[in-house]
């Protein structure tokens, strides 16, 4: 859309105006959890510092036979 | 959707074709996506259905029981599929079913590949036959040639003499030893760069100085390359965001070099040939060893070679720079992906849907394995929970069974992952023994949505 009317109306609208925000944001762990019985590994991580050791986990976790699901928070644009 | 992305992670990884069941004409219409995904990417898939039985009063075995069988009764069910088939038919005896798969297959996997769809009535599938046995040795799928001789001195040459020689390519990382040729080619035409507008395959290993990433269809190398041969691509630029000078001269290699499936798709190039890539490739570069060896300046070469490994460790840094987390702690998708490059096994299989953040992931994994970096090449978001899926089989079933193969890891987009149907995916991973890494990119949807919902607007990230 932007890239046809940088200008126009979907450039002043936010993205709830035109229903394609994902906010309140839904617990993408919990769906996958529940859909494998409560046998897999979730985590949420939102700090750099955070990152090593939830990434560890969920590696274990694969490896040792259980799917993982880290929902990340990220910044848009890098 | 999730099984025929399995079946396709599967054919994708391995080049076996797969197979997918389902029911009549809503099972058919429940695979979605996956078949534009089949279609457009190249897998080898065979769909088989059954139809609604043709009898109601118990005239043959299998004539009509249930309700449903009125209700799920339809004109054509082949048409539902039949545009992105390679070949779709009706079984009609199963005097001759055994010819009728093998020629279903033959499809699905000659180039280009993709998906065949078969439907057979229950009265057909009920039939009693003797049971016969094929040479299955005079099935296999047709063999596509290389280039012309013609062709390889003229490309030969013309990157031997040009001064920003540019090789762009989708999906010739699809044969495992192609990269292994394109380096060879890089090797010997100091100053090619090599550059990937596909993102579903790994095509060549970032750590060589040729290499420019992924990039979609945007790159200040396609404006400036005098020489342009393409291998192996759907879209290499867009022309009303960038392309190439008018006199550069451009050659096409392709599978599918007027892309059977698409409506609108030319590319101004002054030679195009239906060819296999990794033939082609190393017709070109033996020529170049054999009969130009005269040709090349050693000194310029040298000069090229030199130039080349400067730019692209600048690539690297400003790559590393960019992935850096924000004082606040927060991070990007670079900076994450860093961080898995760095913890998940090298060996790692990456199935990736990362819609507007791909850029970012594919510079910062920085695929350097044929084999190691996986998309279906389409646009119908939702493949890589079940591609993820059907990737770890294949790998596990390829090293000798469950938990053997290679550690697989799914990076996909907020949206996507909805896209992906989880609800079945994480099941399916419980019930079938099948562990995976999902990482989930949580931004709220945006930027992708917003933009255009495709992910031609990874544009946003190449600048």
């Amino acid at each position: 859309m932007l890239l046809v009317h940088p200008e126009g109306l979907g450039s002043k609208a936010t993205n709830e105006e035109i229903n394609i925000s994902f906010d309140p944001v839904p617990d993408y762990g919990a769906i996958a959890k529940g859909a494998a019985g409560g046998d897999l590994f979730t985590a949420r991580v939102e700090k750099a510092a955070d990152l090593e050791g939830v990434i560890n986990q969920a590696i274990e976790a694969v490896k040792g036979g259980q799917s993982a699901v880290l929902d990340c928070k990220v910044l848009s644009g890098c | 959707m999730v099984a025929m992305s399995m079946a396709d992670g599967f054919a994708r990884l391995t080049g076996k074709p797969q197979v997918v069941i389902v029911h009549v004409d809503v099972g058919t219409q429940g695979l979605g996506a996956a078949v534009h995904n089949a279609s457009t990417g190249r897998a080898p898939v065979m769909v088989f259905a059954g139809l609604s039985p043709f009898t109601l009063e118990g005239e043959m075995r299998g004539s009509r029981t249930e309700y449903i069988h009125w209700i799920q009764d339809v004109p054509d069910q082949k048409l539902i599929l039949g545009q992105y088939c390679r070949y779709s038919a009706e079984i009609k005896t199963g005097k001759n079913i055994k010819q009728m798969v093998n020629r279903a297959l033959q499809f699905a996997t000659s180039d280009p590949q993709g998906p065949v769809y078969l439907v057979g009535a229950r009265e057909v599938m009920e039939e009693d036959i003797e049971p016969y046995h094929l040479a299955q040795d005079v099935w296999d799928r047709v063999e596509l040639g290389g280039l012309p001789q013609k062709a390889v001195r003229q490309i030969a040459e013309a990157l031997v003499g040009a001064k920003k020689p540019l090789l762009i390519t989708g999906y010739a990382g699809r044969n495992h030893q192609t990269p292994a040729a394109l380096v060879e080619l890089a090797n010997a035409v100091k100053g090619l760069r090599v550059l990937d507008t596909g993102g579903s395959d790994m095509c060549f290993p970032a750590s060589h100085p040729a290499w420019l990433g992924l990039r979609f269809g945007i790159e200040t190398e396609i404006k400036e390359a005098d020489v342009i041969v393409i291998v192996d691509c759907d879209v290499p630029w867009i022309p009303t965001l960038c392309k190439p000078a008018a006199d550069a001269r451009v050659f096409h290699i392709d599978v599918d070099p007027l892309k059977q499936m698409m409506p609108l798709f030319y590319v101004p190039a002054q030679h195009r040939y239906r060819a296999d890539a990794l033939t082609s490739v190393e017709q070109v570069t033996a020529h170049i060893k054999t009969a130009l060896g005269d040709k090349l300046d050693a000194a310029a070469a040298s000069q090229a070679w030199d130039a080349l490994t400067a730019s692209h460790q600048k690539r690297l840094d400003d790559i590393a720079a960019k992935a850096q987390p924000a004082p606040d702690g927060t991070f990007g998708t670079g900076h994450l992906c860093r961080q898995l490059r760095k913890l998940c096994p090298p060996d790692t299989i990456w199935a990736v849907e990362a819609v507007t953040n791909t850029g970012f992931v594919h510079d910062n994994l920085l695929p350097e394995l044929p084999g190691s970096w996986l998309n279906c090449g389409g646009g119908g978001l939702g493949w890589s929970g079940g591609g993820a899926l059907g990737i770890k089989l294949a790998s596990d079933a390829a090293h000798g069974g469950p938990g053997k193969g290679k550690f697989v890891v799914q990076v996909v987009g907020d949206g996507t992952f909805l896209f992906s149907v989880p609800g079945s995916v994480y099941w399916i991973s419980k019930r079938y023994n099948i562990p995976v890494l999902t990482i989930v990119l949580n931004n709220k949807g945006k930027p992708g949505l917003f933009l255009s919902g495709t992910f031609e607007i990874i544009l946003s990230l190449t600048n």
